[in-house]
């Protein structure tokens, strides 16, 4: 099978990109800057580290890049495809010249685990049962592990790595060490299959003694020293990669993490999981000081934006240069301009209509816009210039109209008029301007970055109908340039599929799609404002609790029950890349306000401008308003 | 392929067919057990009607599995139904027993599906059915998650007690009344996040074994999503995409192809030469393609330790009991299907009139016919 694939953005998630090369060729390293960060701080390793995002921000690509597999890949294809990966590894001490420092053990958590807490046993029993099998689970993936990494062959040359723990702490009952790796592996697998059947079974299990356990002890045993293959050590360092975390019952989350947490130290952990386990509190407040390392990948391209456009444009080469079609760049194939001569039509009527009223309009306020109408008819750009100066002068003179009661009708200026005309207004005339005369607003790679929201998946999701475009286009017009009406059209058709997706997708996905939906149209109304009074557009709110606060003495509004509901509709959106949280400084005495913007897709999908900075204060009433029809 | 469980099989198909089986094969003695879901699907009471009509003085017990779909599910919708079909069996039968099982289980934000298991829970020790001659599974109303527990969980207590007493106990029996229009006239709403295998046939697939996995997908109309997630789930190192054919509409399969070429051959990846066609109206036959199919995979790479075996099933429930029996004689083969929140009814004035096109078929899966060397009770 060839390594190249017809669409390459259609495989989304990196658990669909089957071959190791695949993944490593479409892999973009910058992702790997925040654990170089970390690094750099001493707390990577011998440490507990939780990687968070919500779905699609990249959690399990981040951590396959230090499979074995992937890391034997990088080390022994020293090609410059390569080089920029393994300088990256390099820099994080997993590897150097002379070969791999570091395994990983990647444990998936999505295995079924919820299930033991339906079986009839007690709390006790049912924690020892957990522990046993993430204890026999880890040891396998270890086993497994090790002889990826010095490509030995499975399960034969188990029988030559040797096992020297001396189990001085009597954690192993069935399992006399030091033993062959075969023998630990043997001693794995029936602990686990044992547990799998008692979950399984139809019937009863008889004469069945499963080993439980108090500890997670395999953290511990499972060290380097350990493990000697030809006498010798195996690696460096060992680093236990748990996956999608958040798929353990609550309580098994709770142990795990705690365990962890306690007993960091002696060994190092990644933690990778969704934001969405977070407390709801916590998804609503940023937290300022945690006991333990996090890497959040959302937020960290929210502060470092350029890099997040890196990324994308990597991300966007790469998998086009790994098409089978001949089509070896994406970005370059979105147009990111309007042909002015297929609106021209309704360019010249907007432009004469709007003239008029502009001045029938200042007609009231004797000579005070004279000189302004007396610049816009001497204004010589095309029809599409001609119609954002309209835009922007009717939003100026709104403006002022405003405040002409405070202001003496003496006439404005032209420089005045010019000052004014910079690029805070020039963005929101553009939008309000495509949006009368139905030009595409949502076209060019910058916006599908901005639509893209820090979340890779999102990217790839838009990207891949894209690409199934520049296909199409390929084949009928031997053309693979997508115009802006093209680009919009199938942007809208994947939004589509997301937005009817969130009542399947989402606990409480109706209750949801009525706040965002009720929060839009309330965002397209300040937006819509003929003054345009925020610049931005409204894209955002805060919470203000002050009447409640009066009422409850000052109790934060997520404090109170009555609010619970809420609380919860929100976390979820911020826990699943509906609303972002972000945290301004604006007000008196530098006032520090948790700001919720809709994703920039939900933007696209209600007509919104794709700009930050427009927000707007919201109280408790009003949010809870959102949430009912 | 001779030492197949079910090979020969008893498969009756219409009304008529399976009247005239009950009316030779019941009499005075038998002592049947009907098992049948809660529902608003009109075919609900269609076997018990027939069973009921061929003749009224039968010992019929009639077990009712009421399930809760949870507060939202858009199945609520159709309560009028479901009142309509309890009332009309309540008239059919007179012994009538109501079991109740909660499909989801809310522990603090999470949601989480515990149907298959609360469903096998039903019946609990063979002593619960061991005064039944004969006992019917009517899936017509039930959940896949329910029916595939119900079903394993009475199997496995029938081979047991064949097991330990040497001797076949009873009958079972699958009965589903089929229709592909009434089923595309409904559609699923809201799949689950959390997907897992079924309670009972997750047999070898969770197990840290490294051997690969082979998927077999058996594909039905406007399931995308639902493949997707079984697929994210499974990670499988190999795909067979099951086609129905033949088929009612010979081009069913062609049609099924386009609806997910995107997703087969670009994401999966899938060689076309994978792609496995099965009897649409045949369990059986169905049982036997995987079975041999699955045999075929695990000889090839017999050198790589074997392999094991998912099925999902996005299709009709008459080619899901051709999943169910696959994977309850072969351990090394895991069921993983994907649940829906609730279903709703795109047309309710055309069912009347699509209903008149269902037929029924049995599936007969133990006692008799395929006990010959072991007495009968």
């Amino acid at each position: 099978m060839s390594n190249k694939l017809r669409n390459p953005f259609s495989m989304r998630a990196s658990e669909r990109i089957e071959s190791d090369v695949n993944f490593l060729r479409l892999y973009s390293p910058i992702a790997l800057d925040s654990l170089i960060e970390k690094n750099s701080i001493d707390s990577l390793w011998n440490n507990v580290v939780f990687i968070r995002s919500s779905p699609g921000g990249g959690k399990t690509s981040l951590l396959r890049i230090f499979e074995p597999n992937s890391l034997f890949n990088i080390f022994s294809r020293k090609s410059q495809e390569y080089r920029e990966l393994f300088n990256y590894l390099k820099k994080l001490h997993v590897i150097n010249e002379e070969g791999i420092d570091a395994l990983a053990v990647y444990l998936s958590c999505t295995k079924n685990y919820e299930i033991l807490e339906d079986l009839n046993l007690s709390d006790g029993q049912i924690k020892r049962l957990f522990f046993a099998l993430l204890n026999a689970r880890i040891t396998l993936a270890t086993l497994i592990g090790l002889l990826e990494l010095k490509h030995l062959k499975y399960p034969d040359d188990l029988e030559n790595i040797h096992f020297i723990y001396k189990n001085e702490d009597n954690y192993y009952k069935n399992l006399k060490t030091p033993c062959t790796a075969f023998q630990l592996h043997s001693w794995a697998l029936d602990t686990e299959r044992k547990i799998y059947n008692l979950m399984d079974s139809f019937l009863p299990i008889k004469d069945s003694k499963i080993e439980g356990h108090d500890e997670l002890f395999s953290l511990t045993t499972l060290s380097p020293i350990y493990f000697l293959h030809k006498e010798k050590p195996m690696c460096k360092k060992i680093l236990f990669m748990f996956d999608d975390v958040h798929k353990l019952s609550n309580n098994q989350r709770h142990q795990l993490t705690k365990y962890a947490v306690e007993k960091r130290g002696n060994f190092s952990i990644w933690i990778s999981e969704r934001t969405e386990v977070l407390e709801p509190k916590e998804n609503i407040q940023a937290i300022k000081m945690r006991d333990y390392e996090e890497i959040n990948i959302e937020e960290i391209w929210q502060k470092k934006p350029s890099s997040f456009e890196k990324i994308i444009s990597s991300i966007a080469e790469k998998r086009a240069m790994a098409s089978t079609e001949d089509i070896d760049t994406f970005q370059e194939n979105l147009v990111d301009f309007i042909d002015e001569e297929v609106y021209k039509d309704s360019l010249i009527v907007f432009n004469e209509i709007k003239k008029k009223e502009l001045i029938d309009i200042v007609a009231h306020f004797s000579e005070r816009f004279d000189n302004w109408i007396l610049y816009l008819e001497n204004f010589k750009g095309g029809l599409l210039d001609t119609a954002i100066l309209i835009k922007k002068m009717e939003i100026l003179i709104h403006r002022s109209m405003k405040k002409t009661q405070l202001a003496f009708d003496f006439p404005l200026s032209e420089k005045e008029l010019e000052e004014k005309l910079d690029q805070n207004i020039e963005e929101i005339a553009k939008f309000s301007l495509f949006k009368e005369i139905g030009l595409p607003t949502y076209y060019g790679f910058n916006n599908l970055i901005k639509i893209s929201n820090n979340n890779i998946e999102q990217f790839l999701g838009f990207a891949s109908g894209l690409f199934e475009d520049m296909l199409s286009a390929k084949i009928g017009e031997n053309n693979t340039l997508l115009s802006a009406e093209i680009q919009e059209k199938r942007i809208m058709k994947v939004i589509d599929i997301y937005w009817n997706d969130l009542d399947r997708r989402l606990p409480d996905g109706s209750s949801i799609k009525n706040f965002i939906k009720n929060f839009s149209d309330f965002a397209i109304k300040e937006t819509n404002k003929i003054n345009a009074p925020i610049a931005q557009g409204v894209t955002g709110f805060s919470i203000s609790q002050s009447k409640q606060k009066q009422l409850f003495n000052r109790t934060s509004w997520y404090n109170i029950d009555y609010n619970k509901f809420l609380l919860n509709i929100i976390s979820t959106c911020v826990a699943n890349n509906l609303l972002e949280r972000r945290e301004i400084i604006q007000g008196a005495k530098d006032q520090k306000n948790q700001v919720f913007y809709l994703n920039r897709w939900l933007c696209v999908k209600f007509n919104l401008p794709l700009h930050y900075g427009g927000w707007k204060h919201k109280n408790i009433e009003e949010l809870l308003n959102w949430i009912k029809n | 392929m001779n030492n197949l469980r079910w090979s020969p099989y008893v498969l009756l198909k219409g009304k008529n067919k399976i009247g005239n089986f009950w009316r030779e094969h019941f009499n005075s003695d038998s002592k049947i057990l009907f098992i049948v879901g809660k529902g608003f699907d009109i075919r609900m009471n269609l076997g018990i009607k027939q069973l009921s009509s061929i003749n009224k003085t039968l010992s019929i017990k009639c077990l009712l599995i009421e399930f809760d779909e949870g507060k939202n599910t858009p199945s609520n919708r159709y309560q009028k139904y479901v009142t309509e079909n309890t009332n009309q069996l309540n008239d059919i039968v007179n012994t009538l027993e109501i079991k109740k099982i909660k499909l989801l289980k809310d522990v603090e934000r999470k949601s989480r599906r515990t149907g298959d298991r609360e469903a096998a829970n039903i019946i609990n020790h063979y002593s619960d059915i061991q005064n039944f001659t004969d006992i019917i599974v009517d899936i017509s109303a039930l959940p896949r998650g329910v029916f595939f527990s119900i079903i394993g969980k009475i199997l496995s207590l029938l081979d047991e007690y064949s097991i330990n007493n040497d001797k076949v106990s009873q009958n079972l029996y699958i009965l589903t009344a089929e229709n592909a229009k009434l089923d595309s006239n409904i559609s699923e709403e809201g799949v689950d996040e959390e997907i897992n295998y079924t309670y009972g046939f997750t047999n070898e697939l969770e197990l840290s074994i490294k051997n690969p996995i082979v998927w077999f997908p058996m594909l039905g109309e406007g399931k995308y999503f639902q493949i997707s997630k079984a697929h994210a789930r499974i990670k499988p190192n190999e795909i067979c995409p099951v086609l129905p054919f033949p088929s009612k509409d010979p081009r069913r399969s062609d049609k099924l192809i386009s609806e997910y070429h995107s997703l087969i051959f670009d994401e999966f990846r899938v060689e076309s030469q994978n792609i496995i066609y099965a009897h649409e109206q045949n369990p059986f036959e169905v049982y036997r393609s995987l079975t041999l199919a699955i045999k075929n995979y695990k000889q090839s790479l017999s050198k790589l330790g074997g392999c094991r075996t998912a099925i999902s099933v996005f299709s009709s429930k008459l080619l899901s009991i051709g999943a169910l029996l696959t994977s309850y004689e072969d351990k090394s083969v895991g069921i993983l299907n994907v649940d829906s929140h609730g279903y709703e009814i795109k047309d309710e004035n055309i069912i009347d009139e699509l209903n008149k096109d269902t037929e029924l078929f049995l599936a007969w899966i133990y006692g008799d016919p395929y006990y010959n060397d072991k007495i009968r009770e």
